[in-house]
Parts: C-alpha cells; sequence; structure tokens
C-alpha cells in the first residue's frame, strides 16, 4: 500500500517520501525473500495451509470490521485489511498460532470421522446433553452446537478467540479503522466496546470442552481415552488437563508432520501400547509411513512416562515463552 | 477414588472495583476469611483474584478453570465472571472439590427416595456440601457452606439429641424436624459417613416429607440472616465512602466551590446517612423477626443511661435549640434488661422527640417505677399522635404518612418487639398539654 501523504505541501516533499518509503522497502523484502528461501521450521507449510490461515486471518478481521462499523464500504475494508496487515499485528505469534490450532482441530476432525466407526450421536458429547449435572449437559449442549458450526463456510472465527486475543484484535482494527477514517468515531468505540462485552467465553466449544472435563465423575471419564468415543474436542481437552498443557498446544502436537510428539503426548498420559496405537490410527493413521509405525513399535514400550512428561512440559515451556515473548527454543540469550 | 461430590448451585460473590470482595456466598466469604482476608477487604484468594482483575482489565465475561490453594491441597474450581461497571460479579461452579477427602462415596446412587423426599450432604465441620433428591424450590442456595444447626430449626430436645448422636459419631433419627428456610416438617434419617480409613467424614441427612395429617402446623418460614450478615456490611462499607466524600466537598476542604454545590453535597451525605440508618434498621428488623432471637439480661440504672442518651444527642438537639432534660442524678431505677438494645429504644426514641418536636422546645426523659416494672418515658411537645394512629405508629414501615424527614418507619415497630422480648412494652399516650410521650416499660431488678 502506497502511504497516504496527507496532501503534501510541495511535488518535492512527495517524491522525497514515496523514495523513503520505496527504500526502506528494501530491508523487508529482504527478509521476506530469506523466510521463503530458508523458512525456519523443519517442515515448510503447505500452500493449503497457508491458504487456509490467510482466508481465516481476513475473515476475522473483516468480522470484527463489521461488527464495528457495519456501514464500512468495500474499498475502505480493503485498505483496512492492509492497512492491519502491514501494521505486524496479523503476524503475532498468539494470533497464528490460534488460526494454527483451528486449521489443526478442522484438519483433524476430518481424520477422525473418517476412521472412526462410532457414529457422533453415540459420541460422548452427545450422550452428555442428558447428563444430571446441569453444566455438564450445558457444555454439552454448547460443544455440539460448535462442532456442526466447525468448517462452515462464513463461520466467523472471532467468536473462538480467547478474550485477551478478542480485546487485543479489537482494537488493533478499531486502530486502523481510526486511521483510515482519520478521526476517532465514537460509535465504533461504542460499537467494539459491546462487541467484547457480549463475548462469552463460556460459549467457545474448547472451553465447553473443558468445563465437561472439569465436571465429568470418573465412569463416563473413561469414555474420555479414546478419540473414537469421546469425539475429537473432549478427548483434546482431557489429554490437555491430563499433562497439563493447553488445548491448542495438543492439536497443534498432534497435527505435527511427525506422529512422535503425539506418541511423546500419549506415553506422557501413561496410554498403554494398544490404546495409544488405536488414538495414532484414528487421528494421524492417513499421515502414518511405515517408518513411523515402526519407530513407534520399537520405541514406545521403551520411553518412560516420566521422561515423556519432562519433554512435554519442557515444549510448554517453550511455547508460553515463544507466544508471550516471540522468542524461540535456542533464540535470545 | 471418585471425584468428590459437587454443588449443584453456583457460589457467587461480587467484587469491587479496587478487588474488594463486596458480596459473597457464605462458602466463598469463608474461603476469603480463611485465606486471611477480612470482610470488605480485597479478596484474599489470589488464583480468583487474578481472573477477577483480568476481567476488570478486558472488561469481558470469562468462563476459566482456576486452580486455588486450600490448606495443603490444590483445588480447581471452575468460574465464571461478568462485568459491570467496574463491579465483577463472580460465579464458582462446582463447589465440592473443597471437600476435605476425596473418598467419599457418591451418596446419591445409595439412595432411592420416596415421592419430595431428597438427601443433604454434611462435611466432617457438618457444613451443607451436597444435596440430591427433590430439595425443595425455597431451600436456598446461600444454604451450601452452612452449618447444620443453621439450617435445621432444632428445639432444645433435638439440639441436644443431634449433638449427642453427633459426638458418637451414631445414626440419628428424628421423627419430625423442620426446615428453617421453608418451616416444612420432615422425617430425617442421619446417617454417618466414613472413608475407608475408618476417619469420619460428616453426615448424609434424608429428609423425608410428613404427610400433612400428621404435620405439626407449619410456623411462618424465618428470614434468613443474608441481609444482617451480608448485605448490610457490603452497603455500609461504600456509603460510609459516600458520606466522607460529600462531607469533605461540603466543607470545601479540596478547595472552593459554588454555595449551593456545597449544599448539593450536604444533601448527598444526609441521604448517605439515612441508607445506614435504613440498613441498620433492616438488620435489627431481621434480627427482631427471628423466632430464635433473644436478650441478655443486664442491670441498667435507668437514670444514668438517660444522661448518656442525652448526652450522646446533645449536638443534634442543638441544632434544633431543643433542650433535652434528664433525671436527677440521685433518682435511681435498675431494669434488668439488655443494656446494648435498651439504649438502641431509646436513642431511637429521643431521636424521633427532636426530629418532630418545634425548634425551641423541650424534650423531657423521665423515670418511674410501678410495682414489679421500671419506667423511662420520653415527652416531646411537638404535635403529638392522635389516638387513631397511637396503634399504626407501631407498625412496620408505617410514617404516618410523613416523608423526607430521615426516617424508615420501622425505629419503633424495632423498639416495640425489643421491649417484648426483654419482658417490657413500648407504649405512647398523646398528653393534654400538646406532644407525645413515648413510655418503656422494664422488669424491675
Amino acid at each position: 500500500m502506497e502511504p497516504d501523504l496527507e496532501k503534501p505541501v510541495n511535488p518535492e516533499v512527495e517524491l522525497l517520501a514515496t523514495a523513503s518509503y520505496h527504500a526502506r522497502d528494501a530491508q523487508a523484502r529482504c527478509v521476506d525473500v530469506a523466510a521463503m528461501l530458508f523458512p525456519t521450521g523443519h517442515n515448510i507449510p503447505s500452500d493449503a495451509l497457508i491458504s487456509w490461515v490467510s482466508s481465516g486471518l481476513h475473515g476475522l478481521a473483516s468480522a470484527i470490521q463489521k461488527a464495528v462499523l457495519p456501514s464500512l464500504a468495500d474499498d475502505a475494508e480493503k485498505s483496512c485489511w492492509q492497512l492491519l496487515s502491514r501494521s505486524g499485528f496479523l503476524r503475532e505469534p498468539p494470533l497464528i498460532d490460534f488460526m494454527l490450532a483451528r486449521y489443526a482441530e478442522q484438519h483433524l476432525s476430518v481424520s477422525l470421522a473418517k476412521a472412526s466407526s462410532v457414529a457422533t450421536t453415540e459420541q460422548l458429547p452427545a450422550l452428555l446433553l442428558d447428563n444430571g449435572n446441569p453444566y455438564i449437559a450445558e457444555a454439552a449442549q454448547i460443544l455440539l452446537a460448535a462442532g456442526g458450526m466447525r468448517g462452515l463456510s462464513g463461520t466467523s472465527l472471532h467468536h473462538e478467540l480467547s478474550a485477551e486475543l478478542l480485546h487485543q484484535t479489537v482494537w488493533r482494527v478499531v486502530a486502523a479503522l481510526q486511521i483510515l477514517q482519520g478521526t476517532r468515531d465514537v460509535d465504533v468505540i461504542e460499537r467494539a466496546k459491546q462487541l467484547l462485552a457480549t463475548h462469552e467465553e463460556g460459549q467457545i466449544a474448547r472451553i465447553a470442552a473443558r468445563k465437561i472435563v472439569h465436571f465429568l465423575g470418573e465412569d463416563e471419564a473413561v469414555r474420555l481415552a479414546s478419540p473414537e468415543t469421546a469425539g475429537l474436542d473432549l478427548y483434546i481437552s482431557a489429554l490437555a488437563a491430563d499433562i497439563g498443557i493447553d488445548p491448542d498446544h495438543v492439536l497443534r502436537l498432534i497435527d505435527a508432520h511427525s506422529c512422535a510428539p503425539f506418541v511423546t503426548v500419549l506415553k506422557a498420559r501413561g496410554m498403554q501400547r494398544e490404546d495409544a496405537m488405536s488414538a495414532l490410527i484414528l487421528l494421524k493413521g492417513f499421515d502414518l509411513t511405515p517408518r513411523e509405525i515402526s519407530a513407534f513399535d520399537e520405541g514406545y514400550n521403551r520411553m518412560s512416562p516420566e521422561m515423556a512428561r519432562v519433554e512435554v512440559e519442557r515444549w510448554a515451556i517453550e511455547r508460553a515463552s515463544y507466544l508471550a515473548f516471540s522468542v524461540q527454543a535456542g533464540e535470545g540469550a | 477414588m471418585g471425584k468428590p461430590p459437587i454443588l449443584m448451585q453456583p457460589v457467587t460473590g461480587e467484587v469491587g472495583p479496587e478487588g474488594h470482595l463486596i458480596r459473597a456466598d457464605e462458602p466463598l466469604h469463608r474461603l476469603h476469611l480463611r485465606a486471611g482476608g477480612i470482610d470488605g477487604g480485597t479478596l484474599a484468594i489470589p488464583g480468583i483474584l487474578a481472573i477477577v482483575r483480568l476481567t476488570q482489565k478486558l472488561k469481558m465475561r470469562l468462563a476459566r478453570n482456576v486452580r486455588v490453594a486450600q490448606g495443603d491441597d490444590d483445588f480447581e474450581l471452575w468460574i465464571e465472571t461478568a462485568y459491570h461497571v467496574g463491579m465483577v460479579s463472580l460465579s464458582i461452579q462446582g463447589w465440592g472439590a473443597f471437600l476435605e477427602t476425596d473418598e467419599r462415596q457418591d451418596h446419591g446412587s445409595r439412595f432411592t427416595f420416596s415421592p419430595g423426599a431428597f438427601s443433604l450432604q454434611f462435611d466432617q465441620a457438618l457444613r451443607l456440601i451436597a444435596s440430591n433428591g427433590a430439595v425443595p424450590d425455597d431451600f436456598d442456595r446461600k444454604n451450601f457452606g452452612q452449618e447444620i444447626h443453621d439450617i435445621l430449626a432444632l428445639d432444645h430436645d433435638q439440639e441436644m439429641a443431634l449433638q449427642e448422636n453427633i459426638a458418637k459419631r451414631a445414626l440419628y433419627h428424628e421423627p419430625s424436624i423442620r426446615l428453617l428456610s421453608s418451616g416444612n416438617a420432615y422425617s430425617l434419617e442421619a446417617d454417618p459417613e466414613f472413608a475407608k480409613d475408618g476417619v469420619f467424614t460428616g453426615y448424609i441427612c434424608t429428609f423425608s416429607p410428613i404427610p400433612q395429617t400428621q404435620a405439626v402446623p407449619a410456623q411462618p418460614a424465618m428470614p434468613s440472616v443474608l441481609f444482617a450478615q451480608q448485605l448490610a456490611p457490603a452497603l455500609r462499607q461504600p456509603l460510609g465512602r459516600i458520606i466522607a466524600n460529600a462531607e469533605t466537598i461540603g466543607s470545601k476542604l479540596q478547595g472552593p466551590i459554588r454555595e449551593n454545590y456545597a449544599a448539593y453535597a450536604k444533601d448527598i451525605a444526609d441521604a448517605a446517612r439515612h441508607l445506614v440508618a435504613l440498613v441498620d434498621d433492616l438488620g435489627d428488623l431481621e434480627a427482631v423477626e427471628r423466632p430464635d432471637f433473644s436478650t441478655a439480661r443486664d442491670n441498667i440504672e435507668l437514670g444514668d443511661l438517660a444522661r448518656r442518651v442525652a448526652g450522646l444527642l446533645a449536638l443534634k438537639a442543638a441544632d434544633h435549640q431543643i433542650t433535652l432534660i434528664t433525671p436527677p442524678m440521685d433518682d435511681k431505677i435498675t431494669a434488668s434488661a439488655e443494656f446494648r438494645r435498651v439504649l438502641q429504644i431509646l436513642l431511637n426514641l429521643v431521636t424521633n422527640a427532636i426530629r418532630y418536636s418545634p425548634d425551641g422546645t423541650e424534650v423531657r426523659i423521665q423515670i418511674a417505677e410501678r410495682a414489679d416494672m421500671a419506667e423511662i418515658s420520653v415527652q416531646d411537645q411537638g404535635a403529638g399522635v392522635s389516638i387513631a394512629d397511637q396503634e399504626k405508629i407501631f407498625a412496620k414501615f408505617e410514617r404516618l404518612g410523613r416523608t423526607g424527614d430521615g426516617g424508615s418507619g420501622l425505629g419503633l415497630y424495632i423498639s416495640r418487639r425489643l421491649a417484648r422480648f426483654m419482658g417490657g412494652d413500648l407504649t405512647i399516650e398523646t398528653l393534654k398539654q400538646g406532644g407525645a410521650k413515648f413510655t418503656l416499660t422494664l422488669p424491675k431488678d
């Protein structure tokens, strides 16, 4: 996007400003090309993943813009998106991590649906609708409704954001709109406050799943051990609660290119080899290579749950550090 | 080991902008105190305070599980918060995690309830922790966390029998017992509970409704102590702050302001004072209407009491150029009643006399004795009270058409109830020469 030079006082100032803008872009281009040629991750993200995250972020920003400024014209919306994307905010790790977790969620639910022989009506969330504990029954309703919406086009992701992330995102969008409008629009601010005030974390699927796991009795908790009987949300939530890490982290570990992180998580939870294998096939069956199966076969029983737990805890600390300070493992110091 | 039973009703509370616990259901209040907090002070439970602060910062509704410490153990609670103009309301679900042992059996599965029957589970300290079955609709969620004695209406014999059986950890059967919340009668079976290692973990009490033909006529429901114990302290603090701030503004200590603004500040302080008085009255009302309300017996020298009251209200009387006349020093009559309650009644009577007397008149406090009763009276030179209104004036919330004078319509009602609780009475007469005379009679010492 060309900078808005706000009516330059004379042509030479305009020329200099444009020159400066493009001259400085040279450094940014350097960084961009290096990232494309030499990605820092071991596994290069697929085009499908990049496209999903990109459209997800666009949809997120667009939904918030529409909520706070319904009359926003298309070209202004485009400008707002450009401003946000150049601001660096949309590149911030917590937001990208959130999008990647949602991608993993979608990917894994498709894998589970293909591999599972248990109908969703027989999975735990549906069975919990009549649970005697009203907290569980209510959360099961939320979970089922959210599960039904998953993957539908037009579903707005901003309802899925944690309070902190939505708060941050909404005010960034408001700031971008104000820059574009060149004025402080009180109505936009009021609508933004309203949007935040009406957001209910309790209505988010993964929060509802966490709530169910929190309240579930021992008899029903047995069903949480398998993704097939628990359903993806409850399975992830129970796994995360058992090993004390964030459910989005679990999703991303399971959705990694290798099955090894998931295997380690299963070991940390103390799963028996057969149950671990079953979970692996249900969620990663389509991606498993013979080499991975062999590595699992040889290594699973030799790894102790303590070893696995220590390793998973280390990952959790590294992730928390990265999301908070954008410092990757091995960086800094 | 199974998960401990949980409360089906959320435990609620409200936290103010500064993090002060403004209101809390009893279990939360108790935890706050155990954690070193004080009434009206900053919420002392760090895990919950953190989510409150986050709610205030974001001004959003949150739903999180929070880990809190209780003794040597940690517990997870599910907390949902909502923000409203600086205040954060808390809804804490699954309070049962606070049980001291997790080796309890699930009592819900052990009983088949007859129609209308229900059970209440009490912990080692005999605090209500769970319910099951057809718990009556009017059974208030605030009962959770309360002790068994605050839930059951026990007469002396029942109280003794219950204590004896609890001490022995024995089964206890009571053919007819009432719930304080509704006054309804039930038969009670109380089963002691033990963990696998034999440690006593509490009681499960099963309540079965008694058919109407067997039931003793229902007594009126007892009011809870919600107001005096929970709302009144929460209201007094902000009201006190309003009064202090309004007085600071009105006194122009912070700098000059327009005279009419200073007058508004005085109005605000007066209105807040009125609310404080109302809060006090409502707390007293709640107390005197409890069937188990009782008073102590002190020896009260009425002449001395009269002079104390006159001293306390001298400034108020001087504001209206009213002269307070007290009994001569050598008049001594001693009554047997609770000192602070008699003082409360007399303060109320003299305040009313000052409030409703023309400026520049006299209010006379006199003492006398008749047979086995002692009397203290307050006589003013106001308009008096018509014969028709003389009984009405002791009714609850009766103002005789007056408004805006700072009264709540509860003072005389409470005073008469207090007088009667102490074996005396409070009466009124209109004097021939004008004015009203209120006479408090009390048993002589």
